[in-house]
């Protein structure tokens, strides 16, 4: 009995591992020929699209097994074209329901072909498909979702801001800093909604927030982030510090000299770094007045934010360099002698 | 002594019978999770984060010892890495040879003044180097104290949140931190570590620091590593981060969050293996803690290294890879089976330490039992080779599945005589090599016992082609690098 099930494990071992390699060669020639099909319609295809989008003329048309090729080849264009261009290729898929089709693929079962069809929508710029791929924001599937705010993103539509401001508040699992570097391409439009969802109660979005408010730099945000820089939150805070250093004027350096004087080191150390950001010599005084600090990063970034404030930034190092304290010495000659070997270099 | 006989004939089989559940239920979730990921890939979102300011920083940490022959290669080599912000920390381990030199000259490196903060403790640096023509470089330069001790230094030197400890004689394919950081990106206050896949670089063409043809190794003992190595990562690794209990990030690449690092007091320099040390500290501390986290293996991020062509070189490597096994299963054996400590408690460790660390010892024992057992008729011949047929039929189809599984995945070995190359070596492997390992980490096993400490030798053969071929020896402290 033993010795008859012994045999007959060895056998079906063999034999899956037989047609393991027989599937893989089958699967891999049936791909390759696939694969040649779809080159060849391509080449076939690519003199007439390039005739749509060069002289104008109407997309031409192609059967049913053919359009997912014509689709590839559109997407191609569609990254080097813009305007009507890309409208009359647009309007070509969806003359044919290529369009369509993707909308309902968008309801697909399995995730993946959900997340494609977002994908290829957002590609496409199509501001048709905004409100389905705002629906798509709520999709259980995480891919899905990053997918579709990517898309949105892409299309640049004003009217997907506020979903796409709303998406920073979902919970942990979503991608924040994808949604994040979305906003931040459709640049001011993205700033109002933003703000209004300063007012969340919900701390890693606030957070997110104030990040994206940074990298926008529109100077609207600047009484925003000043008042945030005055909260509780010493998270919140020292992200606020960063974001005014990316913001700049005159407002955001006054405060964030002031917050060189923060009792907690995160806080002055952000200001420190971020009045480097800002770059005007008469911070340098500040930062110099800053740098006896009992935390290691404040110093680092007193002393790297005046290498960066130009003549006035390094006179104040070598005085510094005479100080007192052992630590603040160390630091300035530190940063004196790695810019002497850059501007040597 | 028939029944007696009988009975361990018996432990053994019920051992392999488990051993190979084990592995099986690793290769269905690693399919499934490759063709996951394999889907997810094409809507990778690297343009964002490569191009997004809110990507994390990356301090590249590259431990050398003694490696004058590479070294400026693989620092030119590092500088293509296709990624935003990042910058390059060599630290010189106190080499005898020309390595720091090398460099100097090569980069136009000048020492400065700069103070380092030994958050972390290590042998003293003496002396902080940057160049004056590549901005993200810095070169550290300390008394020898081993590769863990190196790499504490470079943490200390690292001024950005997230690390990626590599090999000097490694090659990252240039969007290998691109791709490797993708898991800080999707979750980034979750995610505490996650590494790729390692290759093996014999017979492959490299021209400036980059892989431009991938062949399988002439050599047989390296195409052996190479099935070795698709088996372990994609069927074995894939796995393990699948469900969580991901103990090993290779010491070749990997990506850590610096403060999760900080936290745990970074690398332990009284092992050799440092690397899987690391990860199971991190895997205690957020457990104790209570926290979410994830430590993962992505199978795209690549990185490229070279494989021993010779018995005494493999035969070092693998007691040295065992016994950092044991030596981590000791220090972490509190966790072992401890629901506190999640998947991780419950299925990795106790897996490695049923089946790897006490594998190798039935195994041998087994032989010599299947020995005893015919000699005195317990047991059939007939039977006896069945089950070896069993056992390497098992071996073959695990390895065809890992070799398949890349091909349909990555299909990295265009060449039909490569892949028949690798298939046919998925049934030579259990010919011999795959008994001499097991005598290998048997041997290891009581060079732990008997507290055997030391790297060995590592002979290596240069593998930049158009080079003339290069050997060379390197003999480190006892926990050298």
């Amino acid at each position: 009995m033993k010795f008859d099930a012994l045999m007959i494990a060895v056998a079906l071992l063999y034999l899956t591992s037989i047609a393991l390699i027989v599937v893989t060669v089958i699967h891999g020639s049936v791909r390759t020929r696939r694969e040649r099909r779809r080159a060849l319609v391509i080449a076939r295809l690519r003199e007439p699209v390039e005739a749509c989008v060069l002289e104008g003329k109407p997309l031409p048309r192609v059967p049913q097994n053919e359009l997912d090729a014509l689709l590839e080849l559109v997407l191609r264009y569609m990254s080097v074209v813009r305007g009507r261009d890309a409208e009359r290729l647009t309007d070509g898929l969806a003359e044919q329901g290529a369009v369509a089709d993707l909308m309902q693929r968008l309801h697909a079962r399995p995730a993946w072909r959900r997340a494609e069809a977002a994908e290829t929508l957002g590609r496409l710029r199509l501001r048709a498909a905004v409100p389905s791929l705002v629906a798509a924001l709520d999709d259980p599937s995480e891919d899905v979702r990053t997918v579709a705010s990517r898309g949105l993103a892409a299309i640049r539509d004003p009217a997907a801001v506020p979903a796409l401001a709303r998406a920073l508040a979902d919970p942990s699992r979503w991608t924040l800093s994808l949604i994040a570097e979305n906003l931040m391409a459709m640049g001011p439009s993205a700033v109002p909604p933003l703000l209004d969802l300063m007012r969340s109660d919900e701390h890693n979005v606030r957070v997110a927030v104030v990040q994206v408010l940074g990298e926008i730099r529109d100077p609207a945000a600047t009484p925003a982030l000043i008042a945030v820089l005055h909260e509780g939150d010493l998270n919140l805070r020292a992200q606020a510090a960063a974001a005014l250093g990316k913001l700049g004027g005159p407002d955001s350096e006054r405060e964030l000299r002031a917050a060189l004087e923060d009792p907690e080191w995160q806080v002055r150390a952000q200001a420190a770094k971020a009045l480097g950001r800002v770059a005007h010599p008469d911070a340098a005084s500040s930062l110099a007045s800053a740098m006896p600090d009992d935390n290691w990063w404040v110093r680092v970034n007193c002393a790297e934010s005046l290498a960066r404030l130009g003549a006035e930034g390094r006179r104040q190092l070598e005085l510094l360099t005479r100080h007192d304290d052992r630590f603040v010495r160390d630091q300035a000659n530190a940063v004196l002698d790695v810019y002497g070997v850059r501007a040597a270099g | 002594m028939d029944s007696v006989i009988r009975s361990i004939n018996d432990v053994v089989l019920t051992y392999f019978f488990a051993i190979n559940l084990v592995y099986t239920l690793l290769l269905v979730i690693s399919v499934r999770e490759s063709r996951q990921h394999g889907r997810r890939m094409g809507f990778g979102g690297y343009d964002v984060i490569l191009r997004s300011p809110l990507t994390l920083p990356i301090s590249v940490l590259m431990p050398a010892y003694n490696e004058e022959n590479t070294i400026v290669q693989a620092v030119q080599a590092l500088r293509l890495q296709k990624y935003g912000e990042f910058e390059i920390v060599v630290i010189d381990d106190g080499s005898t040879d020309s390595t720091l030199s090398r460099l100097v000259a090569a980069f136009e490196l000048e020492k400065v003044d700069r103070p380092l903060r030994l958050t972390l403790p290590c042998s003293r640096p003496h002396a902080v180097y940057i160049s004056r023509h590549v901005a993200n470089l810095t070169v550290v330069a300390k008394e020898n104290g081993g590769k863990a001790d190196a790499l504490n230094a470079g943490v200390n030197a690292a001024r950005f949140p997230l690390f990626c400890a590599i090999d000097a004689d490694a090659i990252l394919e240039r969007d290998a931190l691109l791709r490797v950081v993708k898991p800080f990106m999707d979750r980034p206050r979750e995610t505490v570590a996650s590494s790729g896949i390692v290759r093996v670089v014999n017979g492959c063409t490299v021209r400036d620091g980059t892989v431009t043809e991938v062949r399988a190794p002439r050599n047989h003992l390296a195409v052996l590593q190479v099935v070795e190595y698709l088996r372990a990562f994609l069927t074995s690794r894939t796995g393990w981060s699948r469900i969580r209990s991901l103990f090993v990030i290779s010491g070749a690449f990997g990506v850590f969050k610096k403060e999760a690092v900080l936290q745990v007091g970074g690398y332990r320099t009284d092992t050799v293996g440092e690397d899987m040390d690391l990860v199971l500290r991190l895997h205690r501390l957020y457990r104790d803690r209570r926290e979410r986290y994830r430590i993962v293996f992505i199978p795209d991020p690549v990185v490229w290294t070279e494989a021993p062509e010779n018995l005494r070189t493999l035969r070092g490597q693998r007691n040295r890879w065992h016994r950092g096994l044991l030596e981590c299963l000791w220090a972490s054996r509190r966790m072992v089976a401890r629901p506190k400590y999640g998947p991780v408690g419950l299925f990795g460790l106790p897996y490695n330490l049923l089946f790897e660390a006490v594998g190798p010892l039935v195994e041998v024992s087994g032989y010599a039992i299947l020995v005893v057992s015919i000699a005195m008729g317990v047991v059939g011949i007939q039977f006896v080779v069945l089950f070896f047929l069993l056992a390497v039929g098992y071996g073959v189809f695990l390895s065809v599945a890992a070799v398949l599984l890349d091909q349909a995945r990555a299909g990295r070995y265009g060449s039909r005589h490569d892949l028949a190359r690798l298939l046919l070596f998925t049934v030579v492997e259990n010919f011999g090599y795959r008994q001499l390992q097991a005598f290998w980490r048997a041997q290891a096993t009581v060079d732990f016992l008997r507290k055997k400490q030391g790297w060995g030798e590592m002979h290596r053969i240069g593998f930049e082609s158009g080079a003339q071929p290069r050997e060379q020896t390197r003999t480190q402290s006892a926990n050298g690098s």
